[in-house]
């Protein structure tokens, strides 16, 4: 190849790079076939993207039910090995990497209240032993109700499933493979499903959505933690390739 | 100055230097009387070097003393963290007007960046002959486009991909090839090697940063950089194929080292102890074909890179068998008789790779 002809390939990798990156980017918004969800401050706060950045990002926060996992069958699509039966602590089996998935969050819903029972439960046992201590139940109000409950490799067969987009959100995720005890003989094993992370965990906020995420941050606060409320709810859609964009921002 | 028509810069270097040393070792011929030219032969001869050497000067800009040189090498090291701090500073300028620009406005940049970059480099090669600045420029037309990518995923919310690793290393070789930059060459090469072993774990299902947990999936594109650096169109380029080797080979001896190591990692559906007793003979036999290799074809770099990784593979094993069951001064002591014993064996390989040349 030719000086010339390099540079012009050069160039054209550019040019090529970004107007695929942007035709996939709009595929993915004409393509949605879910409705919208509307989440609250306390499944999307701001965080920093540095002392010198001017960037919005929201993080997408999100729970699972205290103790709570997902039995090896119920990974075993994602491309898992479920031992047959319970191995010892060392197995290489029980050692496996994490695999990318689908996961279900639910909003605000039966999952979020088991949740918030077992929290509750929890404060009131510790009052009864300590009755010196007021219980703070001011993190009930901030922590989030976004709570895993399913996990899949098929996203279309897991939206049929979940066919209330504004009640469940559905994600990509690393699930990892944890080894966990079995009743009987000390020492044996098998594997229980557990989500690590979710992909994308962050949003980008374009203009001028996200002056009104700042603007609505910025008017409450100062209020107490006690009183604390979420300042701002964020409409998002997931499109054909399972990647979020942010439809709406309210002030709350 | 017949035979110096379709000749490099770093070939038009060798012959300085060659000239150099000739000079050199004629005088000290001459001072011991082993040979003595006559007035006249001693003017053409100088007349000859001295216009070749400003033929050479004049056309490719070498250094033609000891002081040149030593100023080029200073202007190639500022030249690279120049481009490491334009490339920084172009990052955070971003960052920090990113929030103030709408995404239609963030996209032109992020796009127009490494393109301008790249007419800056065009522009640069026209008027200058040794390729610093259009270097520095190339490098910083790299940064933009890594920047460009980044950007535009975190616009798109998209998740990250391996084809990124494609379209870096595409760009970066392009550049690389058209002014024969080894540094992108090298960088063009990494990216290769992650774009294959990514799109190796992501084709699994795994996340793509579960590549360093599974480092047999770097083996195969290391090595098929370090056989594609003998290629034609590299070995016509000087420092090609010594670049595009090491790149290879460090990854691959890397790996081998990790699952000799490691066996866990492995995916070979054998006992961990198994794999990594396979993996141990593979990285000594990996050591001894380095080794080998690059003394028959001459090639510094690998023999240096076989020796290394031969002694660390070595003082591994040694650490393995013995540092529990012996005195630590006994233990150090072996790997200083080894050591002396190497050393013997390469003085005899040396010397006779100096005979037989």
């Amino acid at each position: 190849m030719t000086r010339r002809s390099l540079l012009l390939a050069a160039a054209l990798i550019v040019c090529l790079t970004n107007a695929v990156a942007l035709g996939l980017g709009l595929l993915n918004r004409r393509g949605a076939t879910t409705e919208a969800i509307t989440l609250t401050e306390r499944e999307l706060p701001i965080i920093s993207a540095g002392p010198e950045s001017t960037a919005t990002i929201l993080r997408l926060v999100w729970t699972s039910p205290v103790g709570e996992s997902f039995p090896c069958e119920k990974i075993r699509p994602l491309g898992f090995t479920c031992p047959e039966r319970p191995l010892s602590s060392g197995s290489r089996e029980l050692d496996q990497p994490p695999r990318n998935g689908y996961v279900v969050l639910e909003f605000d819903g039966p999952a979020w209240q088991r949740v918030r029972e077992r929290a509750e439960a929890d404060v009131a046992q510790q009052a009864a032993q300590n009755p010196t201590i007021t219980p703070n139940r001011w993190w009930l109000r901030q922590t989030t109700h976004l709570v895993a409950i399913d996990v899949g490799g098929d996203v279309n067969a897991l939206r049929r499933t979940y066919s209330d987009a504004s009640r469940y959100l559905i994600t990509m995720g690393r699930i990892s493979a944890h080894p966990v005890s079995v009743p009987g003989p000390p020492g044996l094993m098998t594997l229980n499903g557990v989500i690590i992370g979710l992909l994308p965990s962050t949003i980008n906020m374009p203009l001028p959505l996200s002056s009104k995420v700042r603007e609505a941050a910025a008017l409450h606060a100062g209020i107490p933690t006690e009183s604390w409320t979420p300042r701002y709810t964020v409409t998002l859609r997931y499109g054909r390739f399972v990647e979020p964009w942010v439809v709406d921002v309210r002030a709350n | 100055m017949s035979g110096l028509a379709d000749i490099t810069r770093e070939e038009a270097q060798a012959r300085v230097n060659r000239i150099d040393a000739f000079r050199a070792e004629l005088e000290e011929v001459e001072r011991q009387g082993a040979i003595s030219l006559t007035d006249e032969q001693r003017a053409h001869l100088h007349a000859y070097h001295q216009t070749l050497l400003a033929g050479l000067a004049e056309r490719f800009e070498v250094d033609r003393s000891r002081a040149e040189s030593q100023l080029s090498l200073g202007l190639r090291v500022v030249s690279l963290l120049g481009a490491a701090a334009c490339t920084a500073a172009a990052v955070l300028f971003f960052q920090r007007f990113w929030g103030l620009l709408s995404t239609p406005v963030q996209v032109a940049v992020v796009w127009i960046a490494p393109l301008a970059a790249l007419a800056g480099a065009v522009a640069t090669a026209r008027v200058e002959r040794t390729l610093y600045f259009t270097a520095l420029l190339s490098i910083l037309a790299f940064g933009c486009f890594v920047m460009n990518v980044y950007v535009l995923g975190t616009v798109l919310n998209a998740r990250p991909s391996p084809r990124a690793f494609l379209v870096w290393s595409a760009f970066a070789f392009a550049l690389a090839y058209v002014w024969d930059l080894r540094l992108l060459l090298a960088a063009g090469a990494i990216c290769a090697i992650s774009f294959f072993s990514t799109s190796l774990v992501n084709w699994y299902g795994l996340p793509l940063d579960v590549v360093f947990e599974r480092p047999e999936s770097v083996l195969l594109p290391a090595a098929l950089v370090a056989v594609f650096a003998q290629a034609e169109m590299n070995r016509t380029r000087y420092g090609f194929s010594q670049a595009l080797r090491l790149t290879g080979l460090v990854p691959l001896c890397l790996a081998v080292l990790i699952l000799s190591e490691a066996g866990r990692q492995s995916q070979i559906p054998l006992p961990t102890r198994t794999v990594e007793h396979l993996y141990q003979l593979a990285g000594f036999a990996l050591a001894a074909g380095m080794l080998v290799a690059g003394i028959r074809r001459r090639w510094t770099e690998t023999v240096n890179l076989g020796a290394a990784f031969f002694g660390v593979l070595l003082f591994l094993r040694y650490v393995d068998w013995w540092w529990d069951v012996m005195p630590k001064y006994v233990f150090f002591l072996i790997v200083g008789l080894t050591a002396i014993a190497l050393m013997v064996v390469l003085q005899r390989l040396r010397r006779s790779a100096g005979a037989a040349s």
